[in-house]
């Protein structure tokens, strides 16, 4: 297998699975992906390296690219998967909890935990894409999940007095 | 990590393509497509090398100058091409001649992309036998230069009459004097005062501060600048490990206002035997010889930079309690890369002297230090500069990240 073919195999999941959850749509996920490997093919044919935080980048820019099309500036802190949720059952309001929680922490925590537990990223490679170092993103994290776990509990108190009015 | 938490937020995963998810129909299709084209191209790389020393000093002139302007039309297209990929790799900012810019050079996906053909209607542009590429390097290569550096002026420009937000404030440079000494002779001699050192403890100490890097949903590089940390990570006998991270001063000329106390608690979190990053099977080797094969392993990369290196050395420091063996091991296989140089001597941001060594080798943007105390050759700090032209979030040099070991 090529080198191109192998960067292709390696990474065009995690490439869709990116776009997908920051355009809320499956389609527009395979869209950029399409877009983001022609871009890569070009790099590779002009001898250029080809790595995961490079392609990384690059996806981030054709969703923001995206975002400018669609020209609906509120979206950039749209609340994640509404459109894609697809488990019909009761689970589902606690996966929506879970969202909500994520929503509520501060940008570079929700997206360390998002990049770290949904794209799948080492902490390594997520150290590459923002420029710093694995410790910093294992700190963060570690902070990110001491805050998302305080979310969930404010959650969880107040959800649990609605319950027993329900009840 | 200790994982509940990891499991209830990936059940709750609003995707539906997951990294190791296999490809689509449609990703095999264009993938099918790309090997094809790489096929065909192999085989005429070949097929013109071949022509190229067959080739005699006689002609035909009226087909030389049909090549030439074939040439022409397939460059055109070719910098086309490279104008729209450097458009889409560069990051974004809100100016909108930049905006405009990454517009016009991204290609939208179209409906010919949507069926797969993209790929192929691209080589159709392409007459037959003339991929651009290969062309002499010279020719492609000044139009990229050239289209890189309209763009840098436009976006300089434009940075002059809208200058955006203020740029982030970053800690002072280190002052440098300068010490004599090539950097092998000097990482040799500290790798040997190392080895007469008492023994190390089990607890990590360090002041830290990196530069909050995030990307914008617009795909552009935003910086934010929070406190200098101080950690203290203990390791105990049985495996575990506590991790305490508390607000540090401000670093000189930072903004307290806004900023936790010093001392204000940010994480107190014990991880389980098993469950810290860096295992105890995975300290580094007491042997120079051994260093190169163990970063390598340790990274999956058997091309580590030298700045690279640095780096993971500062991370080994940071996360596993070593040994002085293991210390002067990895000084004195720096001792022994190419591309480590003297920056010189300072005073360092806890107040010691210390020779700090530097790599520029992993990028263009960033210069890579290590700090070495020439008293006692303990390794005292780490921090990396961006050294680049392009980002607009910070200056340049500025520092980015520091961690400072209290040893």
């Amino acid at each position: 297998m090529s080198e191109f073919s192998e960067f292709f195999r390696a990474n065009h999941s995690l490439v869709v699975g990116v776009a997908e959850r920051r355009l809320s749509s499956r389609q527009d996920g395979e869209e950029i992906a399409t877009e983001a490997f022609r871009i890569a093919w070009e790099r590779h044919r002009a001898g250029e390296p080809l790595s995961v935080p490079w392609l990384y980048g690059v996806v981030r820019n054709l969703i923001g690219n995206e975002y400018r099309r669609r020209d609906r500036q509120e979206n950039l802190h749209t609340h994640l998967g509404e459109e894609l949720s697809s488990h019909p059952d009761s689970l589902d309001e606690t996966h929506a909890d879970v969202r909500d929680a994520l929503q509520r922490l501060p940008h570079i925590h929700r997206d360390v935990l998002m990049m770290t537990y949904w794209e799948d990223l080492t902490t390594r490679e997520i150290a590459e894409i923002l420029g710093t170092t694995p410790l910093a993103i294992r700190t963060r994290l570690v902070r990110a999940r001491r805050l998302l776990r305080s979310a969930l509990a404010d959650l969880d108190q107040h959800t649990s007095t609605e319950v027993s009015t329900h009840e | 990590m200790n994982d509940l938490l990891g499991d209830v937020l990936r059940a709750a995963d609003p995707g539906t393509v997951r990294r190791d998810s296999p490809l689509s129909e449609r990703a095999l299709r264009e993938l099918a497509a790309f090997e094809a084209a790489e096929r065909e191209l192999a085989a005429f790389e070949a097929a013109e090398r071949e022509l190229a020393t067959n080739q005699t000093s006689e002609r035909d002139p009226a087909a030389t100058n049909q090549t030439s302007e074939h040439e022409l039309a397939t460059n055109e297209a070719a910098k086309h091409d490279l104008a729209a990929t450097e458009a889409a790799e560069r990051a974004g900012t809100s100016t909108p001649a930049e905006a405009h810019h990454v517009r016009a050079g991204t290609r939208r996906p179209s409906s010919a992309d949507r069926s797969g053909s993209g790929v192929e209607a691209r080589g159709s542009r392409r007459p037959a036998g003339r991929p651009a590429r290969l062309r002499p390097r010279g020719r492609l290569g000044l139009a990229a230069g050239a289209i890189a550096a309209f763009a840098a002026v436009a976006i300089f420009v434009v940075a002059l009459i809208n200058p955006g937000p203020a740029l982030a404030a970053t800690p002072p440079l280190l002052e440098l004097t300068r010490v004599s000494g090539s950097a092998p002779e000097l990482l040799t001699e500290m790798a040997q005062m190392q080895r007469t050192q008492p023994p190390a403890g089990d607890t990590i100490r360090a002041q830290m501060w990196a530069l909050n890097t995030s990307i914008a949903e617009d795909g552009s590089i935003e910086s934010s600048v929070t406190e200098p940390q101080r950690s203290e990570t203990v390791f105990a006998a049985d495996g575990s490990v506590h991790l305490v991270l508390t607000a540090a001063p401000p670093f000189p000329g930072q903004e307290a206002a806004g900023l936790p106390k010093p001392g204000t608690v940010l994480v107190d979190e014990s991880f389980p035997s098993g469950q810290w990053e860096f295992p105890a099977e995975a300290g580094p080797p007491t042997s120079v010889d051994e260093v190169g094969a163990y970063l390598a392993a340790l990274t999956d990369d058997p091309n580590l930079s030298d700045g690279q290196t640095l780096r993971e050395i500062a991370g080994i420091l940071s996360n596993f309690p070593i040994t002085r063996a293991q210390e002067a091991a990895l000084l004195g296989y720096l001792a022994t890369l190419d591309n480590i140089t003297v920056a010189g001597q300072t005073t360092d941001r806890l107040g010691r002297k210390g020779i700090v060594f530097q790599a520029r080798d992993r990028s263009p943007d960033f210069e890579d230090r290590l700090i070495v105390s020439p008293k006692h050759g303990q390794i005292l700090a780490a921090e990396t500069l961006y050294v680049g032209s392009s980002r607009t979030d910070i200056a340049s040099p500025s520092v980015i990240d520091y961690v400072a070991w209290e040893r």
